[in-house]
């Protein structure tokens, strides 16, 4: 959700200083209160304590789930169960963040930062030699439809209409994801962890007391609070 | 105790049996060799992690990081001055509840059932079922019985009951739905455990209330309570450390969301989602305080008499 709404790559490092990140118009305060506006008006699930991954995804094929706010990794998967649920797979298709700047739509992509060879390892050569093969032979990213770490590789066929519709693909800034997850544990936060949304969600449909407002105010006390102490 | 004085002078014997001479100073070895392997496997397992535990309470350690700082009391000042912190345990008063309230079920259970009826096998079979299963699976089974439309909302229409409840998804019945779980689960457990008690009371006592006329009331308070009140105390401190330290069936089944986090939840997300091994550790360190402090108030309270020394 970080960077989409506002088209900004530095957005995830501008929370390693930031003593107020769910200011109004900013990434978390739009991206959250959309989820609070979908469930407080009800366009969820009526219950979301017992809801199922693996019928949810038969449910989006046959259309009883218009959209779910997914990462591109769950593509494959959505496939697969359409297929099973007899639709075409094609049916299944990624959707930009809704928010525009400058007339654009923005989707944020994530980097494979986590392939790289130690500097103590003692089979370095074979070591690249397996990164190699992973990036261009074994077909993972075709695979997952993910995009390629591989320069110049093709978009995968999903994120064709993306290319269509002008959608800009921005790569987020990961400088200061270190101490931004410092913060993040410090001030039990979690941004990419379901507690605090699952708190929004029963706030929002009222098995929690408080509002949007309230829910915000309180992490942000508990993030600023978390920077000021320097993570 | 008539055993124990029929068995003790066969005991201190072995001296004067002509046995094959042994170095007597060696003697006192052998028990130890018997007990060096399950002595070892719970000083690895129990008592070496414990300490580690206890050490890394008094550290900033985030759970992976090789090197960690000694922070003293930091951790434990920290959890006592956050009453949010505390706060779950209030959780745990609908599971306190629910152990009563399945130790009275149990031992109602058990009693009848230790009369003689006609398919008792089939009942203790049925009672004791559950507490068989592993957890993980009582909890999935129970999230389809309580979802919207699902099964106990189904079952709740054959009596002409057409409510809408969110089982699960109400913040003031959630622990209510995971309490019953946890009753249905460990009920078979209590059960059997009072069921073998009744059973070794003698029959001649039975059989000589029943000749003096007594009701089955009055059996039931006068010679079954009495003859397994150290199970029943027994049950009850299981139930208390066991209402404090919830988490399977929650865990499974809410992730531990809005209402139904219990103190090990909390503990667990400490540990391995915002990684404060040293706070969650000193966490735990706190339930193994409170569980045993608890125990030993009851214990004081309610001084277990033995039955043989009356």
């Amino acid at each position: 959700m970080l960077g989409s709404p506002s088209c900004d790559a530095k957005a995830g490092d501008a929370l390693a200083t930031s003593t107020d990140p769910w200011a109004t118009g900013g990434d978390l305060n739009v991206g959250d209160s959309l989820l609070f506006d979908i469930v407080n008006k009800k366009l969820s699930e009526e219950d979301p304590t017992t809801t199922n991954w693996e019928d949810s995804k038969g449910q989006l094929a046959t259309g009883k789930i218009a959209g779910m706010w997914l990462g591109s990794w769950a593509i494959v998967q959505m496939r697969d169960a359409a297929e099973k649920a007899g639709k075409d797979p094609s049916v299944i298709g990624y959707m930009p963040f809704p928010a525009q700047v400058n007339g654009k739509f923005c989707s944020m992509v994530t980097p494979d930062y986590l392939y790289s060879v130690n500097v103590h390892s003692k089979n370095k050569a074979a070591a690249h030699a397996w990164l190699r093969w992973m990036l261009d032979e074994s077909g993972f990213a075709d695979a997952n439809q993910a995009i390629s770490s591989v320069r110049g590789a093709p978009l995968p066929t999903a994120l064709k209409p993306f290319g269509d519709a002008g959608v800009q693909l921005v790569e987020l800034s990961q400088v200061k994801a270190g101490q931004v997850n410092a913060i993040d544990n410090a001030s039990e936060v979690g941004l990419n962890k379901p507690d605090y949304r699952q708190r929004l969600i029963d706030v929002a449909r009222g098995a929690a007391p408080g509002d949007a407002k309230s829910v915000f105010a309180e992490l942000t006390t508990r993030w600023a609070d978390a920077v000021k102490m320097g993570g | 105790m008539a055993l124990t004085r029929l068995s003790s002078p066969s005991a201190s014997p072995p001296r004067s049996v002509p046995a094959a001479p042994t170095r007597p100073g060696r003697r006192w070895i052998t028990p130890w060799l018997f007990l060096a392997v399950p002595l070892i496997m719970l000083v690895t397992f129990t008592y070496v992690p414990v300490a580690n535990m206890i050490s890394y309470s008094f550290t900033d350690w985030d759970g992976v990081s090789p090197d960690k700082d000694f922070v003293g009391l930091g951790n434990y000042a920290q959890l006592f001055t956050r009453p949010e912190l505390f706060q779950v345990f209030s959780v745990s008063l609908f599971y306190l509840v629910a152990s009563f309230a399945q130790i009275a079920l149990a031992l109602y259970f058990a009693t009848v059932l230790s009369f003689r009826l006609r398919l008792r096998n089939l009942f203790k079979g049925v009672l004791f079922f559950p507490y068989l299963l592993n957890g993980v699976a009582v909890a999935f089974v129970f999230l389809y019985v309580f979802q919207p439309g699902g099964t106990l909302d189904g079952l709740l229409r054959l009596f002409g009951v057409d409510a809408k409840i969110f089982w699960l998804g109400d913040p003031d019945l959630v622990n209510v739905s995971l309490a019953g779980v946890s009753i249905w689960r460990f009920l078979g457990l209590n059960f059997v455990l009072f069921l073998g008690a009744i059973q070794s009371v003698p029959a001649e006592i039975h059989e000589a209330a029943e000749l003096d006329g007594a009701s089955r009331t009055q059996v039931f308070r006068h010679i079954i309570v009495p003859s397994i009140r150290p199970i029943i105390s027994l049950s009850v401190i299981l139930g208390v450390s066991g209402a404090l330290s919830v988490f399977e069936i929650p865990y499974v089944m809410t992730g531990g969301s809005g209402e139904s986090r219990t103190f090990v939840i909390q503990t667990i997300k400490l540990a391995f989602q915002f990684n404060k091994m040293g706070l969650a550790s000193a966490s735990a360190v706190v339930l193994l305080v409170a569980i045993l402090l608890i125990t030993w108030v009851q214990r004081r309270l309610i001084p277990e008499e033995r039955p043989e020394t009356r």
